[in-house]
């Protein structure tokens, strides 16, 4: 295969609590985010 | 191994059954390490281990750990001195003919594997044999003085990305940050006495990661995930369309690492021939 190729990607999080203790999960904000950059 | 009355060169708390699976990652107890003296009893030492069965059935999937939580009385801010094992003595803080209790955190993460029931003790190895064989008591006691489990339901986060690749100069991995972090316990719940340490606690965080393609790039193109630091899964979701990967994704982050912060590199990859013609395919690509 040499011509361009398409990608859907898909990252699933879960972080399961202990009783009583709060917990956080959250995306840290980066800004914009660039496109891959060239090497 | 259980203890052994005779000799008591091991003495361990009761073997205890704790689930770990996709939705159990990860567990703690508290152990109280109790020393009394009787008599002229020699000051003992020993070492710890942390055994879990099945432990190592096509590697360790499940990594045991424990930490002197002795002097923890306030919130802990920064990672907790992992406790060396057969390296250091538990009783090295105690002073002879002095009744001596140590706390210790016990920990457990699944690094990877479905649902199964272990097995695990924490074994004090009594390595003085002169002095236990005069001992007419078994001075050493252990004491499971408590447990937390994570149950219920989870926090989640989803992120997502299409792309096409039409460039082998679009192959930088691209950082996703997440932050996981475990605060402080509510009033009243059953947690370790010292509590204080819940931020330390290993993170019951489970990931899914998986690709499709729009079309079959055969065997000259995949994706992959790495997670810094600590989980290599670098090359385990390639080729296309498959099985997701599915791991604990902070199984290095804690308690002897603070990691609340991961960031996951999803990288393209293109067969390293075609790199040698760069100018054959345009670059354009966006990312949500």
């Amino acid at each position: 295969m040499a011509g361009p190729f398409a990608v859907h990607w898909s990252l699933d999080l879960r972080v399961y609590p202990y009783p009583g203790v709060h917990d956080v999960l959250e995306r840290v904000p980066q800004g914009p985010v660039a496109p891959p950059s060239t090497p | 191994m259980a203890a052994g009355p005779a000799l008591a060169l091991d003495v361990a708390t009761p073997s205890e059954p704790i689930v770990l699976g996709p939705d159990r990652q990860a567990a703690v107890r508290e152990v109280e390490v109790r020393w009394r003296p009787t008599g002229s009893s020699p000051l003992p030492t020993a070492t710890l281990e942390v055994a879990t069965s099945p432990s190592t059935r096509g590697g360790v999937n499940v990594l045991g750990a424990a930490y002197d939580v002795t002097d923890v009385a306030g919130p802990v801010s920064s990672a907790l001195p992992q406790f060396g094992g057969y390296e250091e003595d538990p009783f090295a803080h105690c002073r002879p003919g002095i009744e001596c209790v140590r706390r210790f955190l016990v920990t457990f993460v699944l690094k990877t594997g479905d649902t199964t029931t272990y097995n695990w003790q924490l074994i004090v190895h009594r390595t003085d044999l002169s002095k236990v064989m005069r001992e007419t008591t078994i001075p050493v006691a252990l004491e499971i003085i408590a447990s937390a489990d994570p149950i219920g339901m989870p926090s989640t986060l989803h992120l997502e990305g299409d792309f096409t690749y039409t460039s082998t100069h679009d192959l930088a991995p691209i950082p996703l940050r997440v932050r996981s972090e475990i605060t402080a316990p509510s009033e009243g719940s059953r947690i370790p006495t010292s509590g204080f340490t819940a931020p330390m606690w290993p993170i019951p965080g489970l990931m899914r990661f998986s690709v499709a393609f729009a079309r079959d790039p055969g065997d000259d193109a995949w994706v992959s995930v790495d997670v810094d630091p600590g989980v290599d899964c670098a090359g385990a979701v390639s080729g296309g369309p498959g099985t997701p990967l599915v791991r604990n994704a902070f199984v290095f982050c804690a308690p002897d690492t603070v990691c609340p912060n991961l960031t996951f590199y999803v990288t393209p990859a293109i067969r390293p021939e075609l790199v040698a013609w760069p100018d054959r395919l345009p670059s354009t690509g966006a990312w949500i």
